[in-house]
């Protein structure tokens, strides 16, 4: 790698490591969040901007993740570092049996079947009042048994790296490229010796996977989860910061995650509105730049750089 | 023989595209197959390589049953295949184009290796000036030049080509016959290919076979095949007074 | 049997076949444009909303508000095929993807301009009336149920006998070949995006006197729907309507007599089964 961006990274992870120390407790909380959003958007776009399969179950993922470990905790107390793993694994299980129910739909009925299964999850999540509390909310323990925001934020830093790192190498991967052929032409891709069904199975299990544990470490942060966690409203939000920060890159969803929370954040201030905003800027990046943010540093600053230089 | 197929029918609702098509392809030789449009030469091949499963019939490679392989099976076992419309990885570059067969056929090899395979595809079929390019903006030619290249990737020792000339000027077509000549007589590449252009097809293979209406009307000979009053009939409607 | 069963079943059908005019207009969408409209029930919900401002804020009676909020959505409908999904030409991810967010706009457009209240257009009759001697049923329900199915025979009027309709269909049975034959596709396009917005917008009208529409309710009316759809498949008029009597009465019934917490889920659970068995729909072909 170049020397360039080895330094860049240093220097961004040197600024993410000492954030505790100059920003308050309020915007590190709004760090938590944003990294939150970057592991449900990075692994939502592996699935969805890799593979093309663009499923509306992700949130309902992040949702069994944190409600099967905060269940756990509280039932048969579980330590939720353990409920963690055991969320992700019981999410990965559904997003198993998802993608293979889907496997023989295209694109239209891939994408409904995952709605009406996300829909189903948080129907059930919100009528199963004696094990979930519905929308009163369920008040699961704390990940480490001790509340300190910027020992959480490191937890989140690290697992966020982690997640960066494992979906950067499938990225660059043998496994990467054929997640990309079977989203261009799966025919061709199987005629070539891919077993695209396989190919298929593997995002779904990595991508659900990574939202059910991603869920579950938020919940024991949140200390209080609701239905919402599962929610279309929440699906939106990992949709829209894909998209504008830059569908099937890698970079494009941690850029999405961070400016779309940071913004709502602003916007806030005036009220409600950041949904309906994002919602806007979405839908003109989706209309005249469907490339997101990425797409338009790729396309125009890049080739000025390069005249530049 | 490398391939032979028994008795292969298939339909699609009420259509009967293939019936009872009987035929073989003997190993290292050029096979063509011709017939008017709706013939069912695509679907054909569409069931040798397992995107369709025959209804009846048989279809043995190299004296395996591949009837009801799924297509990356049959890819393994050594038969690949170029489209008619192109569907080369459109958003990918060429250099990826082919480590997709790369991939699919020799996983085991190192990244370097499998670099070096697919440049060394790409250079034959004379693509190395746009290893990084991405498939959408080629031209017509060159994305066929890409999906040979592809196929080849894989080893394969059948390679069905569909309508592979349609689209090329007379240089090109020159240029991609010879290229068939080259596959078969360098690598051993068996070759079963379907075309429309006759004086290229009834020059470059050494049998033919005819199919009309999902039957196999005629076999043998180019020019045997060419005079065959049944063929001429399939082709222009009418028997010759 | 108790005679509340009837009084559901009847409940199911009136639903079933507003639902079944609601899944037409997706289906002529998908049908000739291959284009899932995800804003579908916002459409729904705007037509809810329109007819509220005229009949109750402007004062407009009924009979002139309802054509006139349907010309409305029929525009709107418009409108959004020029600005948002012409350039998605043939990429159908693209269209749902867009069209998503375009949904979430339009709710959170109506909750800021709204409020998450609740509101209808006043009652277009009152009363009810007795059926078969054994239950009394809000009159309301009957003329919307009524003029539903109005709307449905004149829409499969139009599709069948006119040369809209001949029009219409040639395009979704082989567009490549209509386009040869001189048919203006992208006028096509753009008019039967209008059209299938207008039918939920007729849905729309016809069922918000019943039940007030908030930002929200778009949600379910899109996800119904596209079960339609599904179970009826794609650009089938009969199999919407079937679909739609299906979904109408396995709702009410399971809400009524298994659970009425769950009642959304029946619909979700029929889609599932029925694209696993079949993932190109019950009645799946593609022509009108």
């Amino acid at each position: 790698m170049k020397a360039t961006k080895i330094l860049g990274m240093v220097i961004i992870l040197g600024i993410f490591l000492s954030m505790p120390l100059y920003i308050g407790a309020y915007w590190l909380h709004v760090a938590i969040i944003s990294l939150f959003y970057v592991m449900m958007a990075s692994s939502w776009n592996l699935l969805a901007g890799y593979t093309g399969q663009v499923s509306f179950a992700h949130a309902a993922f992040a949702g069994i993740g944190a409600y099967l470990s905060g269940i756990l905790a509280i039932t048969l107390h579980v330590p939720p570092i353990i409920g963690v793993f055991i969320g992700a694994t019981i999410a990965a299980l559904f997003g198993f049996a998802l993608g293979m129910l889907c496997i023989k739909m295209g694109g239209i009925y891939l994408s409904l079947t995952t709605l009406a299964f996300s829909e189903i999850i948080r129907l059930i999540i919100t009528n199963e009042y004696e094990l979930t509390r519905g929308t009163m909310g369920l008040e699961v323990p704390n990940l480490i048994g001790f509340y300190s925001k910027p020992a959480y934020f490191y937890i989140m830093l690290v697992m966020s790296i982690v997640f960066l790192i494992i979906i950067y190498r499938i990225i660059h991967s043998d496994l990467g490229t054929t997640f990309r052929a079977v989203s261009n032409d799966e025919l061709a891709a199987n005629s070539l010796g891919i077993n695209v069904v396989r190919v298929r199975i593997v995002a779904f299990v990595i991508s659900s996977a990574m939202a059910g544990f991603a869920g579950a470490m938020f919940g024991h942060y949140l200390l209080l989860i609701s239905p919402d966690i599962s929610s279309l409203g929440q699906m939106f939000l990992v949709l829209a910061m894909t998209i504008i920060g830059g569908m099937g890159s890698f970079v494009g969803p941690i850029i999405g995650a961070f400016f779309l929370e940071i913004l709502s954040e602003y916007i806030r201030i005036y009220g409600e509105y950041h949904v309906l905003i994002f919602g806007v800027i979405a839908l003109i990046i989706a209309r005249f730049a469907p490339s997101g943010i990425m797409g338009i540093y790729r396309d125009k600053l890049k080739i000025k750089w390069k005249e530049v230089s | 023989m490398i391939l032979k197929a028994t008795g292969i029918s298939k339909s699609f609702g009420g259509l009967h595209a293939l019936s009872e098509v009987d035929f073989h392809i003997n190993e290292e030789e050029i096979l063509g197959l011709i017939g008017p449009n709706g013939a069912g030469k695509t679907t054909l091949f569409n069931v040798i390589t397992g995107i369709y499963n025959p209804e009846k019939g048989k279809i043995e490679f190299n004296g395996e049953d591949i009837s009801k392989y799924k297509p990356f099976k049959v890819c393994h076992k050594g038969i690949a295949r170029t489209f008619q419309v192109t569907r080369t990885f459109l958003d990918m570059s060429c250099l990826d184009n082919v480590l997709v067969g790369v991939i699919g056929n020799n996983p085991k090899l190192s990244p370097a290796e499998k670099k070096a395979e697919a440049i060394k595809h790409l250079k034959f079929v004379g693509l190395n000036n746009f290893v990084d390019t991405e498939a959408k903006n080629l031209t017509l030619v060159d994305k066929k030049r890409l999906e040979l290249a592809r196929a080849l990737s894989t080893y394969p020792k059948l390679l069905l080509l569909d309508e592979v000339l349609a689209g090329l000027n007379t240089a090109e077509m020159r240029e991609a016959c010879d290229l068939i000549n080259i596959i078969r007589d360098k690598f051993g590449i068996t070759i079963f290919w379907v075309e429309h252009v006759m004086r290229a097809i009834m020059e470059v293979s050494w049998r033919i076979i005819v199919l009309d209406h999902g039957e196999k009307i005629a076999e043998g000979l180019p020019k045997e095949v060419a005079g065959n009053p049944k063929v001429i009939e399939a082709y222009l409607g009418e028997p010759n007074a | 049997m108790d005679l509340l069963f009837f009084m559901y079943l009847t409940n199911g059908i009136v639903m079933g076949i507003i639902f079944a005019l609601s899944a037409l207009g997706v289906s002529l969408i998908v049908g000739i444009m291959n284009v899932i409209n995800f804003a579908h029930g916002e459409l729904y919900i705007l037509a809810g909303y329109i007819s509220y401002i005229l009949s109750v804020k402007i004062g407009i009676p009924y009979y002139f508000a309802i054509p006139i909020t349907i010309l409305l959505i029929f525009i709107i409908g418009i409108l959004i095929e020029q600005s948002l999904i012409r350039p998605t030409y043939g990429n159908d991810m693209y269209s749902l993807i867009i069209t998503f967010i375009l949904s979430i706009v339009i709710q959170n457009f109506a909750l800021l301009v709204f409020g998450p209240f609740p509101n209808k257009p006043p009652n277009w009759v009152l009363g009810s009336t007795n059926i078969f001697g054994i239950f009394q049923y809000g009159n309301q329900r009957i003329i919307s149920c009524l003029v539903a199915i109005g709307i449905i025979i004149i829409v499969f009027l139009l599709i069948k006998k006119t040369w809209f309709g001949k029009t219409v269909r040639a395009v979704s049975q082989d567009r490549e070949t209509a386009s040869i034959m001189g048919i203006d596709t992208s006028k096509v396009n753009m008019f039967s995006f209008g059209f299938g917005c207008a039918l939920a917008g007729a849905a729309g009208v016809v069922l918000s006197p019943i039940f007030p529409v908030t930002p929200l309710a778009g949600v379910e009316i899109s996800l119904l729907a596209f079960i339609i759809l599904v179970i009826g498949g794609m650009g089938s008029l009969w199999g919407c309507i079937i679909g739609g009597l299906v979904i109408g009465i396995v709702q009410s019934l399971g809400a009524a007599y298994i659970s009425s917490g769950y009642k959304d889920i029946f619909g979700f659970i029929i889609l599932i089964l029925v694209l696993s068995m079949r993932p190109a729909g019950l009645f799946g072909r593609k022509t009108l």
